[in-house]
């Protein structure tokens, strides 16, 4: 998939066709609280489309203002093309995957999803047609006539997916789908869902707090804080080239280090001081404008090698940054060191296995990094959060 | 457990014949009793003499009628005469008796409905919309719970009276479904509050309108709590005698009818025999539907407690 490499403000791609979903300066508020600030956003057709962020963050309040239980303060919603914001839920061509399932408990799996079926007045022959194609898709079919508490979370999960997707609808919405399921089981569903996504091309909007899960499964991501959204973008931009700090947090494990911005002499790289006085470049900048004198540094723990002596002061390729180990973590797969650095940040290398001897609480390393991986971005980092990487 | 058979397997019974183990369960619940120490065993004897002295309080004054009610003195007190049907031969022949009986049916055959229709209807207004004065709305339809059924039925009196309405069944009815259909409302709105919200939503995402959801999904999750309303309903208004009383004018029913009998010493054995009668038949009938209910939700896999106890 070719993904666009200079995106637009908000990360769209350009206009190619009648949007499945848009919706321009959404706004919900509640009494005095604004859930929802001014979002846009724009779902192409056959595109898997995530809003992640914090719970709290609106994205849920979003959702539901897409499938019609919440009507938008302000703003302007689109489904198709079509001014959809004020249909109620039941006239709407979008259809909505609870959390809960929300499974009818009276009726069969085959009743649950010929419901909507029926209530467009198909005919009996198409009704009986499209509920088998949709249960053979999510691989439910033989348990057709079931009761829906004779079978297990992943089923129930993958019935209320069959109910959604048999109404075609020009987008299906998913809250949080996979989080009643436990890890392993939701690994397995993940894949599951993008194949089948690719198989209907019906276009998704999934709803998820769980960065990893949202990388996973989507083309294209938005990254929503208090209601906002900080950025729009395909998942290795977002994690690669976070727009703001807040995205680089929530996003993977960060590193984030406050810089001084020297000059904008040599664009398009930037030159930094670190704060222990070491001048670096950086790779890849967000927001950063001439004016910029404070920002911070993005460096992902798994970018960062450790080395026993400092790096050659020529290597104009390498950023680097002296510290000392304060404690080695074993986490199976990758081994974790933590690290206090000169002038106060701390920091985390995750690494396979580090080729230094004796690593041990106490020992002076080198942290260092290819300056093409370390990233940029306009905000400073607030007094409480200093202590470097989050999960 | 302190099995007399001796060697048990554990947690798992070997035995194959299940009515001994019960039996062997009984025995070691006796001999429990007797190594208890004498503060329990006081205790367990308190709990026993507590529970019967209830049951006899509850159901002692019907078994007492009922047992007369084959008694051939006329005086309701020992020794007790010869044992005898004539005041079921009477009764047979006590046509006012029938006739009140016939207009008690009616009212509460048309009454159960309108009851259930009205309760649907509100409890679901109540707990699934929120809108001005719900609260108030609420408060209103739950009132006449509370009212003293006396001052419900002289106030319906002064009511229909105030009107000009000639009191008859009908404003009998009336009144009825005023104190039944509230606690319709409570029965289904616990059950319904208890509904995962969003199933009302999946509904109406699936291009369902509020009245189909009502229909397809709703109505049918509450059928059970629906059949149990109406055993209630039923029963409330077939047995209703003080609102009856002011309300009924001229005409009579059930409760009325042996209301003045009662009045008529003669009668008395005439009146137990009927009531017994009527007794028996409504709890056939009740313990029926509640079967039927039970067999219906065991099929589903549901817990007829649940019906009526939000458990």
């Amino acid at each position: 998939m070719s993904r666009i490499k200079s995106p637009s403000p908000t990360g769209d791609p350009p206009p190619r066709r009648t949007s499945a979903l848009e919706l321009v300066g959404i706004t919900k508020r509640f009494g005095d609280v604004t859930a929802v600030d001014r979002i846009s956003l724009r779902v192409e057709p056959g595109e898997f489309f995530s809003l992640l962020g914090p719970s709290g963050c609106g994205k849920s309040t979003t959702l539901r203002m897409i499938a019609g239980f919440e009507e938008p303060t302000s703003g302007r919603l689109l489904l198709n093309g079509q001014e959809g914001s004020r249909l109620p839920p039941f006239k709407r061509s979008t259809n909505l995957v609870f959390q809960s399932y929300a499974l009818f408990p009276h009726m069969t799996v085959r009743d649950n999803v010929a419901y909507g079926p029926r209530r467009s007045r198909l005919s009996r022959n198409e009704v009986t047609a499209r509920v088998e194609e949709a249960l053979r898709t999510v691989k439910m079919w033989e348990f057709a006539d079931r009761l829906p508490r004779a079978l297990s979370g992943g089923q129930r999960q993958r019935v209320a997916l069959a109910r959604g997707l048999v109404n075609r609808p020009a987008v299906l919405l998913l809250d949080e789908p996979l989080g009643a399921l436990d890890l392993k089981l939701r690994r397995e569903m993940q894949i599951e869902l993008k194949e089948i996504q690719r198989q209907v091309g019906i276009s998704f909007v999934y709803v998820t707090h769980d960065q990893e899960e949202a990388l996973t499964l989507s083309d294209r991501i938005a990254v929503m804080n208090r209601g906002r959204i900080e950025q729009i973008a395909p998942p290795e931009e977002i994690f690669n080239r976070p727009a703001t700090r807040f995205c680089a947090d929530f996003i993977g494990e960060a590193n984030l280090v406050p810089v001084e911005v020297n000059s904008r002499s040599d664009a398009p790289r930037v030159n930094v001081t670190l704060p222990d006085g070491t001048r670096v470049m950086v790779g890849t900048t967000s927001g950063i404008t001439s004016d910029t004198r404070r920002a911070t540094l993005v460096l992902r723990p798994s970018r960062i090698s450790l080395a026993g002596s400092a790096p050659d002061p020529a290597d104009t390729t390498t950023g680097g940054f002296r510290g000392r180990v304060r404690r080695v973590i074993f986490q199976g797969s990758v081994v974790r060191v933590d690290l206090d650095c000169d002038g106060g940040p701390h920091l985390s290398a995750a690494a396979a296995g580090f080729d230094i001897p004796d690593l041990e609480p106490g020992r002076e390393v080198w942290a260092t990094w290819r300056i093409e991986q370390s990233h940029l971005v306009g905000e400073t980092i607030s007094p409480s959060d200093t202590t470097g990487t989050t999960a | 457990m302190n099995s007399p058979r001796g060697s048990g397997s554990g947690l798992v019974s070997d035995s194959t014949n299940p009515a001994a183990d019960r039996q062997a369960m009984r025995q070691s619940d006796r001999s429990i009793f007797w190594t208890m120490s004498r503060r329990r065993r006081a205790a367990a004897l308190v709990r026993t003499a507590f529970l019967v002295a209830m049951a006899l309080l509850l159901f002692g004054p019907i078994i007492v009628l009922a047992v007369f009610s084959f008694n051939d003195s006329i005086v309701i007190g020992f020794p007790f005469g010869q044992p005898t049907l004539e005041w079921y031969r009477q009764a047979m022949a006590e046509t006012p008796a029938w006739d009140s009986l016939r207009a008690s049916l009616q009212v509460a055959v048309i009454v159960t409905p309108v009851c259930l229709l009205l309760g649907l209807l509100s409890a679901f207004a109540l707990s699934r919309f929120r809108f001005r004065f719900r609260g108030t709305a609420s408060g209103f339809i739950l009132l006449p719970l509370v009212i003293p059924w006396l001052l419900i039925g002289v106030s319906g009196l002064i009511f229909f009276s105030l009107l000009n309405v000639r009191l008859s069944l009908w404003t009998v009815g009336v009144m009825h479904v005023v104190i039944a259909f509230p606690l319709v409302t409570a029965l289904l709105s616990a059950q319904l509050v208890r509904l995962d919200p969003h199933i009302h939503e999946a509904s109406l995402d699936l291009g369902a309108t509020e009245t189909e959801t009502l229909r397809h999904v709703i109505v049918p999750l509450l059928l059970p709590t629906i059949g149990a309303s109406a055993v209630f309903v039923f029963s409330w208004s077939f047995n209703n005698f003080i609102v009856s009383f002011f309300t009924a004018g001229f005409d009579n029913t059930f409760p009325i009818w042996v209301f003045s009998s009662l009045r008529r010493a003669r009668d008395l054995p005439v009146v137990n025999a009927l009531a017994t009668l009527v007794s028996v038949i409504q709890i056939l009938l009740i313990v029926g539907v509640w079967q039927l209910l039970k067999i219906r939700m065991d099929r589903r896999g549901q817990d007829i407690r649940d019906v009526v106890a939000g458990a």
